[in-house]
């Protein structure tokens, strides 16, 4: 899982001429690039591992852009997507930007502005990967706490005292400083706050630290 | 010379003209049927005419036999002749002998006797000439020379009014054939006193004996006290060269009173001594009664025509056979269910003619499967449902057949109440009069067709501002109406014998030579148009002309009709210009409403080019060349393909004249198909092309015929995006069909045609789409009519509809379109 690999740019188009010009261009640039005729060739051919981004056009026989886009949300994949168009009207376009779309740029396009939204994507892939890496660390903390553990980690973590979870929990009030000590080892902070700014990270994605 | 003449019997008189005649027309027809009346009369001259004018003052020879060779023709004046009376008295005529006191005129040609019969047409009852003999004997027995006489006329008057008799004669002839073989001769051996030494089986049956009772006793019969004198004068003809005889006599035998024809043949001895006699007997008895069938069909039918004449038939087919009914019919349809009486002959009174059902009669089997039934006995029991035949014992119906198609034109049938015998008389007798009957039903219906074109021939003469033309096999005028006269500035005397151009010339066209061709092979008759200088100025006349053949199948003449079509062209011309103002503008809308189609369909390749021009600047700014060949040679081809598709793009909205050349099928319907690509693939609509390889090319003008399959594509498509269904497809199938017509069918998987508009589909303004205007389809029916085809819509078997366009290899139109 970790996004050391360069990162590339995907490009989905069903116009060969286009997909060959975009591989041109963005080498010129010294990005890696892959083409795919099609979003099935896309999506049988892509790990979600690699870092990147994506150029997607929106009228494509079979699956569309914006379907393909819908699909990659549903499983969880957020790579970055530019939109390309050969027509712009704008329900296709209000609906990407939506679905979280970079950009939605219509065909024909200037090579300055598709890179600057090629280099955007690539930024946001990093950085989304450098949460994600992140988030992946704290889960593996959180992972090694018991159950009694992480009861009482809710409970500090909406800023309960020692006295109001031993009497909540019904242990004594040394136990629950165990408990805490053990904790902050576990997760490996020094202060409550850094303990809640961490578990509000991850708050989003597991549900089992909701109260 | 009587013994000549009774030598031929009516049959074989018969047989003699169908067996002469059968394969002759026209003048050998006449040749052949004189010499055969001079050598089975045994007569010295015998000649037919026809008459040169009315009341008949001249006539011409058709034909002349006389004293065994044929004789130049002539004309030649009636006054002063017997032929005279014949034909203005309407009359037969026989002069036995003396002829010379009735008529001096003949007598320096020392002819003696003389017999002449008129040649009528039946349908006007006009004389059209006659048959007549000469000789230089006497001539007896009156009865049987005029009854043969009648035979020739009737013949010769067939022959005239062209009536193909021939066949059907043919098959009573064939009759009367298996009638003759089917008897048994008596053979009968006497010696000179005339003792029976030898009696055939045949004999002694016939008289009821035996061979030892009767042999060794005298040849006597019981013969008819009227034959007594005839078998006296037979029987000492065998003791004096030719030594043999022959003889008719009624006899008596134990079947009643029979006709025997008797020849015999003396054997003499080294003393030219009769030593004993061989004679032959027959028993003539039906074949007496078929000889005056025919004698009673020539004379009751040869003056009478149409309902009169098959009243007379019937009441002589019903006595002759002794019937109690016979009637003839008409066929009303065709495989016949229907029939018309034309006469009906009922116990002794004609009944009101009628139509009725063959269906459960036996007459259905007559006319239906145009055979003969015959049902000698309980008719009624075959066909219980036929409340006609009830107290009848006894059916035979004869189908009539066309002559030439052997198609069943009619039938005759007789009913009785007593069981028939002699199966094989009664349908000798039968087959004479259906004979008689088809020729006659047959003239009817070519005179009635006859008189209906000539109606039509008057008329348009009459009111014509049509041109009549008529020329020779050369192409040189011999006739030309007083209208083509005056449209050309011309006298009649002017244009007889110039050649006639408007067929002819080749004038730097082929049309006119490849039409004159035409008329010489069949159905030899053409079409053509000419654009010619008249008194009115540059005029368009449209022609058409027809070939008369003479009996050789060669051009006799040819007779042309021609109308002055320019107002009519003006109007095609102008119709035809809306049309394609019309068209223009409908293909302008269609463009306009796929506007955005086909600025995706541009912008895709604008697209790529910019992007590797961009691509190319970058490579050639870090100094990278690997790939910019690369790069503008793609940039060359996406160029090309954007202005393929604005080259395309205008055409398609060009307005500009109809220009037909020689189009593959396949290149049409892909042009049409990449036209329509984008708005398909944004409707998502799945194009599958089904394009039958080796279609011939067609000759019509490409970007109309773009528009149609453009106009259809786009309503299935339009039909696929109103339904709902999930079926995406529009199937597109070209095939050929024989070497004619190409068809091209557009199959939509839409809704269908709603059933109100059905039928009204392709007329202007009749749309099912909301925002349509309703020409596209109706501009589709015009442009396809004007290309000789046809355009028309059928419901899938599944869902949707398809729209097909027929359309000929080679347009007939071609020219009209120019």
């Amino acid at each position: 899982m970790a996004p050391t690999s360069e990162p590339t740019v995907f490009v989905v188009d069903d116009e060969e001429d286009i997909r060959d010009a975009l591989r041109m261009l963005l080498a010129s640039v010294k990005l890696k690039v892959e083409t795919f005729g099609s979003a099935g060739e896309f999506l049988a051919a892509y790990d979600p591992a690699r870092a990147g981004c994506m150029i997607l056009d929106v009228r494509m026989p079979g699956m569309s852009g914006p379907e393909l886009q819908e699909q990659l949300r549903a499983n969880n994949i957020s790579i970055p997507v530019i939109i390309i168009t050969g027509h712009g009207d704008v329900p296709t376009a209000v609906r990407t930007m939506k679905a979280g779309a970079i950009d939605v740029l219509e065909k024909p396009f200037s090579d300055d502005l598709l890179l600057e939204r090629v280099h955007q994507a690539l930024q946001r892939d990093a950085a989304l990967r450098t949460e994600q890496a992140e988030r992946d660390k704290i889960a593996k903390r959180l992972a090694r706490l018991t159950p009694r553990e992480r009861e009482v980690m809710g409970a500090i973590v909406q800023g309960k005292l020692n006295k109001v979870i031993a009497a909540d929990l019904g242990l004594s009030t040394r136990t629950v400083e165990i408990h805490r000590a053990r904790i902050m080892e576990k997760m490996q902070v020094r202060s409550v706050s850094n303990l809640v700014q961490m578990v509000l990270r991850v708050s989003g994605e597991g549900s089992e630290i909701s109260t | 010379m009587t013994q000549n003449i009774s030598n031929k019997t009516p049959q074989e008189v018969l047989r003699l003209v169908i067996e002469a005649t059968t394969p002759a027309t026209g003048e050998g027809f006449f040749n052949i049927l004189m010499r055969k009346l001079t050598t089975s009369l045994g007569v010295r001259k015998a000649f037919v005419t026809e008459c040169l004018d009315y009341p008949t003052t001249r006539v011409r020879t058709l034909a002349v036999w006389a004293d065994g060779a044929l004789v130049e023709n002539k004309e030649f004046s009636l006054a002063g002749t017997p032929c005279e009376e014949v034909i203005n008295g309407k009359k037969i005529c026989f002069y036995p002998r003396d002829l010379g006191k009735h008529f001096p005129l003949e007598l320096q040609y020392g002819w003696e006797s003389y017999i002449g019969i008129p040649i009528v047409q039946p349908s006007t009852d006009k004389v059209m000439g006659h048959i007549a003999i000469l000789n230089d004997k006497e001539m007896n027995d009156a009865i049987l020379v005029e009854s043969m006489f009648r035979i020739f006329a009737a013949r010769a008057a067939s022959e005239l009014e062209r009536l193909y008799t021939a066949e059907a004669l043919q098959a009573s002839e064939e009759k009367y054939r298996l009638l003759v073989e089917h008897q048994t001769d008596l053979l009968v051996k006497l010696d000179n006193k005339g003792r029976l030494v030898f009696v055939s089986p045949s004999y002694c049956a016939l008289f009821g004996t035996s061979e030892a009772e009767v042999l060794g006793t005298q040849f006597l019969l019981s013969v008819h006290e009227e034959d007594h004198a005839a078998a006296r004068e037979a029987w000492s003809a065998l003791f004096q060269p030719p030594y043999s005889g022959r003889v008719r006599q009624r006899v008596k035998t134990i079947k009643g009173w029979r006709w025997l024809s008797w020849n015999a043949q003396a054997v003499l001895d080294d003393d030219n001594q009769v030593r004993e006699i061989v004679a032959t007997g027959r028993d003539i008895t039906e074949q007496r009664q078929a000889e005056e069938v025919v004698r009673l069909v020539a004379e009751a039918t040869a003056p009478v025509t149409g309902e009169e004449f098959f009243r007379s038939l019937m009441r002589r087919l019903a006595s002759a056979l002794n019937v109690r009914s016979a009637f003839i019919t008409q066929c009303l349809d065709y495989p016949p269910t229907r029939v018309r009486i034309l006469a009906y002959w009922r116990q002794g009174d004609f009944i009101e003619p009628r139509e009725f059902n063959l269906r459960d009669t036996p007459c259905e089997i007559v006319v239906g499967q145009g055979k003969i039934c015959y049902y000698p006995k309980e008719v009624a029991k075959h066909f219980p449902n036929d409340k006609g035949l009830v107290d009848l014992k006894s059916y035979i119906g004869v189908p009539i057949f066309e002559s030439s198609g052997g198609k069943v034109i009619g039938h005759i049938a007789i009913f009785n109440d007593k069981e028939m015998d002699d199966e094989l008389l009664v349908e000798s007798i039968f087959r004479i009069f259906a004979a008689r009957a088809g020729a006659e039903l047959e003239r009817l219906q070519a005179a009635q067709a006859l008189r209906a074109s000539e109606e039509k021939y008057r008329l348009l003469v009459e009111n014509q501002t049509d041109l009549v033309v008529k020329l020779d096999s050369n192409g040189q005028l011999n006739f030309v109406s007083p209208s083509y006269c005056e449209l050309f500035g011309q006298s009649e005397a002017q244009l007889l014998g110039t050649r006639f151009n408007p067929l002819l010339s080749d004038g730097g066209e082929n049309q006119p030579v490849e039409a004159w061709q035409k008329l010489f092979r069949p159905p030899h008759s053409c079409r053509t148009e000419n654009h010619v200088l008249t008194t009115q100025g540059w005029r368009w006349i449209a022609w058409a002309a027809k070939a008369s053949l003479d009996s050789q199948q060669r051009v006799r003449e040819i007779v042309a009709v021609g109308r002055d079509v320019t107002e009519q062209k003006r109007a095609e011309e102008q119709a035809r210009h809306h049309m394609n103002e019309l068209a223009h503008v409908s293909r302008l809308s269609a463009m306009g409403e796929m506007a955005s189609a086909l600025a995706h369909e541009i912008n895709q390749p604008l697209a790529s080019i910019l992007t590797y021009a961009h691509a190319t600047l970058r490579l050639l700014e870090s100094g990278e060349t690997g790939e910019l060949r690369h790069a503008v040679k793609r940039v060359i081809k996406n160029t090309e393909r954007a202005g393929d598709i604005v080259r395309h793009l205008r055409d398609f909205v060009r307005k500009g004249e109809p220009q037909r050349t020689l189009v593959k099928v396949s290149y049409l319907v892909r042009e049409v198909v990449r036209l329509t690509a984008a708005e398909a693939r944004q409707s998502g609509i799945n194009v599958t092309l089904d394009l039958t390889n080796d279609l011939d090319p067609i000759h019509v003008d490409n970007i109309q015929l773009q528009q149609v399959l453009f106009n259809l594509l786009r309503n299935g498509m339009e039909a696929i995006n109103a339904g709902n269904g999930d079926k995406r497809e529009l199937l597109i199938r070209a095939s050929q069909d024989g070497e004619n017509c190409v068809e091209i069918a557009v199959s939509d998987s839409g809704p269908g045609i709603p059933p109100a508009i059905a039928d009204r589909l392709f007329e202007p303004f009749v749309t099912s789409k909301p925002h349509g205007m309703g020409i596209g389809l109706s501009i589709s029916r015009s442009i396809i009519d004007a290309h000789g085809g046809r355009i028309w819509a059928t419901a899938n078997a599944d869902q949707g509809t398809t729209f097909h366009i027929k359309l000929p290899i080679r347009s007939d139109n071609d020219g009209a379109n120019i």
